[in-house]
């Protein structure tokens, strides 16, 4: 019994140090890796990152770094009706202010008084936030992130207003860079970062709206596009 | 000592449990808090097949790799609700440490499921949140605080709260990468900057280094909590704040290595991610962050906490002398027996000499006249302002200041404040009997030489014939 248990305590010491030395040389390869390497993905990266991965534990730390950034990101869904009028979904991280609709940032004629108003406060939005932040920054192998952040959107608001559902003909989503630091007076603009869904095209449509619209043949006739989900 | 024995004893020789338990209930509560608040409420949003991460996504972005998710691609509603009250239910039972490893298994298994499920919520608290849980699953965290405890002390298994530290090495070791990488990003702040606010590429030093990243960062429109407030303030008086956080950042490892600077790097750190929590909507990365430095506390400090060691029934007490003939000290020995809920203080009158000098040997009398002493259980004895830091950990209300009593410089303050204290408490006090009166003036402005000692003595001795019944 002695003997059975002095081996099973030596076994269980390699495979603890075995798994020590091989997530220590993951962490910290990896880590010395990228900094050596930069952006740049190589031998030891794919190797550190499959290890961790597995665990959970993969990661990258540069949190404001090299530099902070002096824009932030203000995602919009513009909804275009079916008699021309428009609507702005906002983020809850980036609720409306009176300059921030695409229109504003092309024609670029914001009052000061205008430009001074700011988001005042910012409590328990930073899942948001991110998300926001990640439509143009998307993690990769995930570049559809724009469409299903549309669709999504879209899909809350016809929730919400059902009676409208039907007359909606577009939905754009644009999001709108909003500086916050720099030299006086605050340089905004908007970098257009540009999707657009349309019920006639996308197979993703919300439930719920017809395909059929008043000015627009339906898709399924003509047989130019995919079929709307029913 | 030979190097290799140091090597193995820092990942081998049994250390405390107290610091495990620590870190476990402060990491499964902020699961089960952050999961209870920013997710089960948008559960559908962030994890339904409807929401922010299409199922395409998710089943491209967990083919990647080695990622991996017990979520399945189409799961409903209902069922990722179900998944996530589990979550709670794990990190609930982490925390009071019932079944606790197979309930920290159960936390990690779903934190990275969700967190395969949809990566564009997560921010750097998330990942050291995960990369917790997979350290907490290695720990022996129960071992310590638990309810596992109590059921083996019942059933007659060895409770003595000693373990294996390998665990608690990767994860401190965890922390240290953190903030060398993370400091070194930053010195790496002269890339060429591609369009400016002017449009103009060129190169510049980075924001760390120039000192505006603080500044940059509490205003920031979307992050800082109300960046408006000092958006407009110059980012010059930042800059200081700036550079310490880069050198803090990238001396971390040295400073909490070293045994003299780690209570200091600590109560820094602290401040640092205090600061952030008050200025920044970041989640709980300031939490969870700060749910490794207790990885380094030392036990003794959480077991003063905690009233007594893991394994044993004797209470931890701290002896604390005091001056009973000086309205002051006596006030401050109330207003500390009222802050005393654990009732783990003893008290001792400076003047009776038995048992200060029993207790105390290495302490003369001066010295105690001087200022207040406290004796820890460990033998370990404070006097003046060190000493009221000393007590902090066994004061509850205390707790919350106590690294905030570490910072560099409070030790510098605290000393004069209390000296200052000390040295006028004549003018501060108020006596209701001669012998009080007589004691502050011998003591007032005096050098504590022999002479004034012996008329300190004599004064005592006929104050407590006083008050000796005939």
């Amino acid at each position: 019994m002695e003997k059975l248990k002095l081996a099973w305590r030596r076994a269980s010491g390699v495979v603890i140090a075995a798994f020590i030395v091989a997530h220590t040389g993951a962490l910290i390869g990896g880590a010395v890796n990228r900094l050596i390497a930069g952006k740049e993905y190589n031998t030891i990266d794919h190797a550190a990152a499959g290890l961790l991965t597995a665990t959970g534990t993969i990661q990258r730390w540069n949190m404001f770094s090299p530099n902070v950034g002096d824009w932030t990101y203000a995602p919009t869904l513009r909804l275009t009706f079916g008699d021309g009028s428009r609507e702005y979904i906002h983020s809850p991280a980036t609720p409306e202010l009176p300059y921030l609709t695409p229109e504003r940032f092309e024609n670029n004629d914001a009052t000061a008084e205008e430009l001074a108003m700011r988001w005042k406060f910012h409590i328990w939005d930073g899942r948001r936030s991110k998300l926001d932040s990640r439509i143009t920054q998307p993690v990769a192998g995930t570049w559809q992130q724009a469409t299903t952040y549309a669709r999504w959107q879209l899909r809350k608001y016809i929730e919400a207003n059902p009676e409208r559902a039907k007359d909606i003909v577009k939905a754009d989503l644009l999001d709108m860079e909003v500086y916050f630091a720099g030299e006086k007076p605050l340089p905004r603009r908007g970098l257009w970062y540009y999707e657009a869904v349309y019920p006639q095209v996308d197979p993703l449509w919300p439930e719920g709206i017809e395909t059929t619209f008043k000015r627009n043949p339906p898709v399924e006739e003509n047989g130019a596009h995919g079929a709307a989900v029913p | 000592m030979n190097p290799i024995r140091r090597a193995s004893d820092l990942w081998l020789k049994p250390v405390r449990a107290e610091r495990l338990a620590a870190f476990r209930i402060a990491i499964a509560m902020i699961v089960l808090i952050d999961t209870a608040i920013s997710l089960l409420p948008d559960a559908a949003d962030w994890f339904g097949v409807e929401g922010a991460f299409s199922p395409a996504q998710f089943e491209a972005w967990r083919s990647e790799w080695m990622r991996w998710s017990v979520l399945p691609i189409d799961a409903s509603d209902g069922m990722i609700q179900a998944l996530l009250l589990l979550l709670m239910l794990f990190a609930a039972m982490t925390a009071l440490g019932l079944l606790t490893r197979v309930a920290s298994i159960g936390m990690w298994i779903l934190l990275v499921s969700f967190h395969t499920r949809n990566p564009h919520i997560l921010n750097g608290g998330d990942t050291l949140l995960r990369v917790a849980t997979f350290y907490l699953m290695l720990m022996p965290a129960g071992a310590a605080w638990s309810i596992d405890n109590l059921v083996r002390a019942r059933v007659g298994w060895r409770v003595d709260g000693w373990v294996m530290p390998w665990s608690l090495r990767l994860a401190q070791l965890q922390i240290m990468i953190v903030y060398f990488a993370t400091g070194l990003e930053k010195l790496r702040g002269f890339e060429p900057i591609f369009g400016g606010a002017d449009g103009a590429p060129g190169t510049r030093l980075g924001d760390w280094l120039s000192g505006e990243a603080v500044h940059k960062a509490i205003s920031h429109a979307t992050l800082g909590r109300m960046g408006w407030l000092v958006e407009d303030w110059p980012w010059w008086i930042f800059a200081p704040l700036t550079w310490a956080t880069l050198l803090f950042e990238v001396f971390f490892i040295a400073l909490v290595v070293w045994r003299r600077t780690r209570w200091y790097a600590l109560a820094f750190g602290f401040a640092l991610h205090f600061g952030i929590f008050l200025t920044m909507e970041v989640t709980h990365f300031s939490w969870t962050t700060l749910s490794y430095y207790l990885l380094f506390v030392p036990a003794a400090v959480l077991m003063d906490m905690a009233g007594k060691e893991t394994g044993s029934n004797v209470q931890r007490r701290y002896l604390v002398f005091y001056d009973e003939m000086c309205p002051v000290c006596k006030k401050s020995k109330r207003t500390l027996e009222r802050l005393d809920w654990l009732k783990r203080m003893s008290f001792a009158d400076i003047h009776d000499r038995r048992i200060a000098e029993a207790e105390l040997p290495e302490v003369s009398y001066a010295d105690m006249l001087r200022e207040m002493y406290v004796k820890r259980p460990d033998g370990s004895y404070f006097g003046g302002f060190k000493a009221f830091r000393a007590m902090a950990p066994m004061l509850p209300l205390c707790w919350p200041l106590i690294p905030f009593l570490w910072l560099p410089g409070v030790a510098w303050v605290g000393k004069r404040v209390y000296a200052f204290i000390a040295r006028n408490r004549f003018k501060f006090a108020k006596c209701d009997d001669e012998f009080c009166s007589l004691h502050l003036k011998l003591l007032a402005g005096k050098e504590l030489d022999e002479e004034v000692i012996r008329q300190v003595v004599e004064l005592h001795e006929k104050r407590r014939a006083s008050k000796t019944p005939a």
